[in-house]
């Protein structure tokens, strides 16, 4: 194709139709489209709507790969592309983040950050401050979680403000319904986008845009931690990469790519330490919290992890402190990050690193640093931990191991995902035979999931979901004490075994789901709205429903008996006179007593916890009963549930968000 | 003088683990003071202190070293520390599966464990179950396929269970089922799925055995399908031996197994892989015997038995449960009892069931990576059995049938036995056909024992779980099981 002999409009249709190849992440299919656009910049602002156009026009599953290309072609050739594409960058990001799924918006996200750093040649950011600077305040809006915070107290307003108060603990857990799945989505994009990040194409230009974004997060992390010896080596050891990558020598692309997955392994493990930060500062809040009995998890990964990634891509190469420009989120960030490490034991750190872990190996001089080879081999070992210690000093390995669970830091960092972990496992025979396991493979075990529960063995993931889980579980554990207090299901201890499900409920059940179920109900349940408890308990009196749905909340029964203290109903205006009935004496539950009709059935499902009440016989006034029962209207609920939810329900004047 | 008991410390170095068995009488009470300890892959936390009563036989493991204490009311029958631990393997193990599964687009992995008796395939899957919860975000089903297991329930039943918590390792059911109270306030109840096979051996009837492997194995299928995180699959077998390769076979496809466990026998692994018909892409991994594994003599076969029967009514130590006495009388009931075949002869029992073989004949062609469910279980719907010759009725039961014995309350509310019974468009032998499919593709709700039979006035008196005016079904299966209160 000759550029001589076409006009810039033929020109742009070809590029156009051959721009249809861009179905998938294709590598070359974007290389040789940034090589047309280098080799024809005369056509270079039709080449620019060109692309829009493709942007614009595909499906969304396939929009991302064009706004690779135009990624490309900024970062690779710079002007004019860069200067044409800014004049709609807001509307071309924009349109693309509201129609695509979450993952690709992490992806977005990410690579919007990569346009916010310094360009090597201009200083400034790739494209039009203005531009981008929209672009920032679309996304913080969009992903700020205090919009609607869904499960944590976790805003940094309400940090800031101290307002660990009983609104907005009440606020936070009424919020944890289906109703807010948007939001998790959101709060998960940020969780998500320091892991899920866009393939780097392994230019020069590239890794050395990644490689400064490192130098910031390790010292922003620095700053936090002066001492922290392997963070100093690890911030050296960047500089020194940035240097060679930023020669004229040439490096061949395998050896980029090296480089780009080392980067990738670093920028992993510096989130980890994040993590690890966060979570002491989780647990330490946690307890503050409890101490002030409160019960929810006070501050998430992800607010952290958005500070610290809007910090180093930020507005702050200048100064080289990495930090938010705000200066409360920068105050949060300070104090928590000191306190967590006032915490770190210095020699738990050096009992817990392996000797290699960021150290070059002694013999070496860091500053000798000439060929690519020797540099891959100590990014290596940077990103790969020890051997497992199998030999029986069992002191030192108890030891080791008693105080990296008491530190809970460094435990986990070396080499994050369980991809990575697992890299080289192979399903062999001899593999399985022969393989040594190493300290990071074992700790998957417990580092997957890092978060334990107190009271029992199980283990939660550190994202947004995990935490879901573990307020579901702590929420669990809650119920489930307050009716070992009760005695059984408040028939004074009297506890039977159910039937089991039958095979189409048990296909359909699903513990989680089944949660979030259970939660909403009692929080949307409105107790007042009787018609509709007497419509379910008649449809579940017209027996025989032992086997069906019946049968499928039976299940549940464990897991959700009432006694919680949140609701988001609108309808408050009667009942104040039990306002000051704070607590429930559940002693008082055996007491009451509702007679069983002769009409009825012997099993009745309370519609408030949706737990099935049996009757039994008493033998001395001779009748079957349903004991910790009351009868309102006609409708049997617990008495304890009933109680509960009344009192629930004076209560509920204190959420300003509905 | 000292009414404390003496807490005893133990340290076990990483990659050992500690075996122990503790007396008839005697109670065990262990808290782990530091580092990680598990028992077969259930995770140890310093914050409970677990009970072991009642000839339990377990072994704490350890990846890091750990320090554990334990009281005990009476000496334990045995307690060492061993070196010859297949900790390694195990772990290995699970995680090559993992990366299996990451490599195959983050599938599942659809696992038969296969030895001889006593190699420690329970302990295997419940390990792998465990760590399955412990590394990935999906929950592993386990199934058990050997009847005289009593996972979740009481023998003589095959069960399959999702599993959302660690198993419970203070029983020997590994964990509580739902009941009316708080449960265990450990664990979450497990909710499994019941099938009755109703004899202790596999081979007293494999026609039936083999129905019911089908049948679950199209439960599961359609309960995957409607999961959006799907779980590995974990299977729990009797003791095999290449003789029973026919019926490996049937499990492979019907589960589209992709991972074959070999555990402790060389040879058994060799001799299979002359046998079976597998797809390229099945694993075939041999894994070593423990030397952790404990023959189990008969006698105590039976007590873990008893045992989990007890626990059926009455409950663990941590979760008492209440059972009722219910009168009825037997004519309330249509009572069945599984044929028991003598097929102790495994050649005669292939040529009995050479129809059904050749059925799984047609499906070696199979490909468990072609994915879509649908057209295989299209297949499996057509169920091609010979449905008269699994259970068998039993008109007017006696003392000698009903007395002591287990039964098994079978789900009916899709079928309408007693206008069956009284048709007269349909013959006896087509009859016991449908009540054989029915019974065979619903699932138990659950059992009640009968403790008192007056023949002369029918009346039936049964220890029932739950306090209930009725059972929630008319079809009931007289078990092998027998319990004495
Ligand atoms: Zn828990
Ligand atoms: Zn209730």
């Amino acid at each position: 194709m000759s550029a001589t002999t076409i006009t810039a409009e033929q020109f742009a249709d070809d590029y156009y139709s051959s721009l249809q190849a861009l179905t998938f992440n294709s590598r070359p299919i974007i290389e040789s489209h940034t090589a047309l656009a280098q080799e024809n910049s005369q056509f270079a602002s039709a080449i620019v709507s060109a692309i829009e156009r493709r942007i614009e026009k595909a499906i969304p599953s396939q929009k991302l790969f064009a706004l690779y290309l135009l990624d490309s072609i900024s970062k690779n050739i710079g002007v004019p592309y860069t200067t044409l594409f800014s004049h709609n960058l807001f509307k071309t990001f924009t349109q693309t983040y509201g129609l695509v799924d979450d993952p690709t918006r992490c992806r977005l996200i990410k690579l919007f950050k990569t346009w916010k750093v310094p360009t090597a040649i201009t200083g400034l950011p790739l494209f039009d401050i203005n531009q981008l600077d929209k672009i920032e305040t679309f996304l913080i809006k969009v992903t700020n979680p205090s919009n609607n915070d869904f499960s944590n107290a976790n805003n940094v307003n309400s940090i800031n403000n101290n307002s660990l108060n009983n609104n907005t603990i009440n606020n936070n857990s009424n919020d944890l319904n289906i109703d807010n799945n948007n939001n998790n989505n959101n709060n998960n994009i940020i969780n998500n986008l320091s892991t899920q990040r866009a393939p780097l194409i392994a230019s020069k230009p590239n890794l050395i845009i990644e490689v400064n974004e490192l130098i910031l997060m390790v010292n922003t992390r620095l700053q936090a931690s002066p001492n922290d010896e392997k963070g100093q080596q690890r911030f050296k050891l960047l500089n020194q990469l940035k240097t060679i990558i930023g020669s004229n020598s040439s490096i061949s692309q395998t050896q980029l790519d090296e480089v780009a997955k080392q980067l990738q392994s670093i920028r992993d493990d510096e989130i980890m330490k994040l993590n690890n930060l966060k979570l002491q500062q989780q647990k330490e809040l946690l307890k503050q919290q409890q101490q002030k009995q409160h019960k929810d998890v006070p501050f998430s990964v992800s607010q952290l992890q958005n500070f610290m990634n809007m910090g180093t891509n930020g507005n702050n190469s200048g100064n080289g402190n990495g930090m938010p420009t705000n200066n409360n989120n920068n105050n949060v960030l300070f104090n928590m990050m000191n306190s967590v490490m006032a915490n770190n034991k210095p020699e738990s750190l050096v009992v817990k690193s392996p000797p290699s872990m960021n150290t070059p190996p002694p013999s070496t001089n860091p500053l000798g640093l000439k060929n690519i080879a020797f540099l891959e081999n100590i990014l290596k070992k940077s990103a790969n931990g020890n051997n497992a210690t199998t030999n029986n000093s069992i002191n030192t390995s108890i030891n080791n191991f008693t105080n990296s669970i008491n530190n809970k830091i460094d435990f986990k960092f070396i080499k994050p995902t369980k991809e990575s972990i697992l890299e080289d496992f192979v399903l062999s025979q001899s593999f399985i035979n022969n393989h040594v396991l190493t300290s990071n493979e074992i700790s998957l075990l417990y580092n997957f999931k890092p978060i334990q529960c107190d009271k029992c063995n199980k283990r939660f993931s550190d994202n947004n979901e995990g935490t879901i889980l573990k307020k579901n579980h702590d929420e669990w554990h809650q119920r489930v004490e307050q009716r070992m207090k009760i005695g059984g299901s408040g028939l004074g201890g009297v506890v039977n075994r159910s039937w089991y499900l039958n095979e189409k409920d048990w296909i359909e059940f699903d513990y989680d789901l089944d949660e979030k179920e259970t939660n909403n109900n009692i929080n949307n349940n409105n107790v007042n709205n009787s018609h509709l408890y007497n419509n379910n308990v008649s449809a579940m009196n017209n027996n025989n429903s032992s086997n069906n749905l019946t049968k499928l909340k039976d299940g549940n029964v464990i897991a959700h008996t009432s006694l919680k203290i949140t609701s988001n109903g609108t309808n408050d205006k009667k009942d104040r006179e039990d306002r000051n009935d704070n607590k429930i004496d559940l002693s008082e539950a055996p007491k009451h007593i509702v007679r069983i009709p002769e009409s009825s059935n012997n099993e009745v499902i309370c519609k408030i916890c949706r737990e099935m009440q049996i009757g039994i016989f008493d033998e001395d006034e001779g009748e079957w009963i349903w004991k910790n029962a009351i009868d309102i209207n006609g409708t049997v609920y617990h008495w304890s549930c009933w109680m509960e939810a009344k009192m629930r329900n004076n209560k509920r004047d204190r959420s300003p968000q509905r | 003088m000292d009414f404390a008991l003496a807490r005893t410390e133990v340290e076990i170095p990483a990659f050992h683990e500690w075996r122990v068995e503790t007396s008839r009488t005697g109670v065990l009470n262990i808290k782990l003071e530091s580092g990680t300890a598990e028992i077969f892959g259930t995770e140890l936390t310093s914050n409970i202190n677990y009970t072991f009563k009642e000839s339990m036989k377990f072994a704490i493991s350890t990846y890091h070293g750990c320090k554990i204490s334990y009281t005990t009311t009476s000496p334990l029958d045995l307690e060492y520390i061993s070196e010859e631990t297949i900790l390694k393997q195990i772990l290995n193990l699970h995680l090559s599966i993992e990366k299996n599964n990451i490599s195959n687009n983050n599938s599942n992995s659809r696992i038969l464990i296969i030895g001889p008796k006593d190699s420690g395939k329970t302990s295997l899957a419940r390990t792998l179950s465990s760590y399955s919860l412990k590394t990935s975000n999906s929950k592993p089903i386990l199934i058990n396929l050997n009847p005289q297991l009593s996972h979740f329930t009481m023998p003589s039943q095959l069960t399959a269970c999702e599993l959302y918590d660690s198993l419970d390792i203070e029983t020997t059911t590994f964990g509580e089922t739902m009941s009316t109270g708080p449960g265990t306030g450990l664990y979450r109840s497990q909710i499994p799925l019941v099938k009755n096979y109703g004899l202790e051996s596999f081979t007293e009837n494999l026609e039936l055995y083999k129905c019911l492997i089908n049948e679950l194995s199209i439960e599961i299928d359609n309960k995957l399908s409607i999961s959006n995180l799907k779980g590995n699959i974990i299977i729990d077998t009797p003791a095999f031996n290449v003789s029973n390769a026919k019926i490996i076979q049937h499990i492979i496809n019907s589960f589209k197994i992709n991972i074959i466990l070999v555990v402790g026998n060389e040879r058994l692994l060799v001799d299979l892989r002359k046998k079976l018909t597998l797809n390229d892409k099945v694993h075939m991994i041999k894994m070593p015997r423990s030397s952790g594994c404990i023959e189990k003599e008969p006698k105590y076969q039976r007590e873990l038995q008893q045992k989990s029967i007890k626990q059926y009514f009455y409950g663990s130590n941590r979760c008492q449960l209440n059972p009722y006495t219910l009168h009825c009388f037997t004519t309330d009931f249509l009572f069945l009892k599984p044929k028991e075949l003598d097929s102790s002869n495994m050649e005669l029992m292939d040529f009995m069931n050479g129809d059904a073989d050749d059925d799984d004949n047609d499906d070696d062609d199979y490909d468990p990576f072609a994915g879509n469910d649908n057209d295989n279980s299209k297949k499996k719907l057509e169920r091609n059995w010979k449905y008269n010759n699994m259970f068998q009725i039993v008109d007017d039961p006696q003392e000698t049938d009903l007395m002591n014995v287990i039964v098994s309350i079978i789900d009916d509310k899709d079928l309408d036995i007693k206008k069956l019974l009284s048709s007269n468009d349909i013959d006896e032998k087509e009859k016991l056909s449908i009540i054989n499919k029915h019974v065979t593709m619903s699932s138990v709700l659950g059992f009640c024992y009968v403790s008192g039979f007056t023949s002369s006035t029918k009346k039936l008196k049964l220890l029932v779980p739950t306090p209930v005016t009725t059972l929630p079904g008319k079809v009931l299966v007289l078990t092998q099981m027998r319990y004495h209160e």
